[in-house]
């Protein structure tokens, strides 16, 4: 079953900002994602420990270059995700 | 490093390890935590915020198919200034109303395949370009 997809206005501002072919990123893998839950699950990580907050919000990366996150909440009851923000990752941390 | 770099004092609180303080040559005072602590804090406000964004009614919440409709009409858009033509020249070239070309730029989903392929052979762009 596709999953319903939202997005909010910070990541749809962040979204605005970025190169075309970010933005087909992003579209791309959405479109992953969104085929079933299992491949939700399967593509995506989770982001927030499901026994401190009652929302399950897990996270995917995307884009060319540097790479960007998108964080969103999995509503599987309504078969709904919510893209709450998209940010640039942060650095992997260097060698010493 | 620039000439300007700041002298900064500081002032360890305790073992500079676990916690401290640094006051810079205006007065602001600036704590010294470890950066796994900071990285925790970070992590922790932002969940704070998506939880707010989540719980409060009035968050506004945009479809997808909706978005990508909205990108295509400004992709369109773009490929045209990028080709200098205005609107009315556009639609000159196709034969078209300029009030079309207009709509098809507020709304790419209410126009058919043939019009788009139109569009996009006068911008010289491949069809697949102007939809994402």
């Amino acid at each position: 079953m596709r999953i319903k997809v939202e997005l909010s206005r910070n990541a749809i501002a962040f979204l605005d900002q970025l190169a075309p072919v970010d933005r087909d990123d992003f579209f791309a893998e959405l479109d992953r994602l969104r085929a079933g839950p299992s491949e939700l699950l399967r593509l995506s990580e989770q982001y927030s420990d499901p026994s401190i907050s009652r929302y399950v919000l897990r996270r995917f990366a995307f884009g060319r270059g540097v790479a960007k996150t998108a964080i969103f909440e999995y509503d599987a009851a309504r078969a709904r995700m919510r893209v709450l923000i998209c940010r640039l990752q942060r650095p992997r941390e260097m060698r010493p | 490093m620039s000439g300007g770099a700041r002298k900064l004092r500081v002032h360890p609180l305790e073992p500079l390890t676990t916690r401290g303080e640094l006051t810079l040559d205006d007065g602001t005072v600036c704590a010294i935590v470890p950066k796994e602590q900071l990285e925790r804090l970070l992590r922790q406000a932002e969940l704070q915020e998506m939880v707010a964004m989540l719980e409060d009614p009035n968050t506004e919440w945009v479809d997808l198919d909706d978005y990508k409709l909205q990108v295509a009409g400004s992709t369109i858009a773009a490929a045209r200034k990028a080709r200098g033509l205005t609107q009315a020249q556009l639609a000159r070239q196709l034969k078209l109303p300029q009030s079309q070309i207009s709509r098809i730029e507020r709304h790419p989903d209410r126009t058919t395949v043939r019009t788009l392929k139109k569009i996009a052979a006068a911008l010289k762009v491949n069809v697949r370009q102007l939809l994402p």
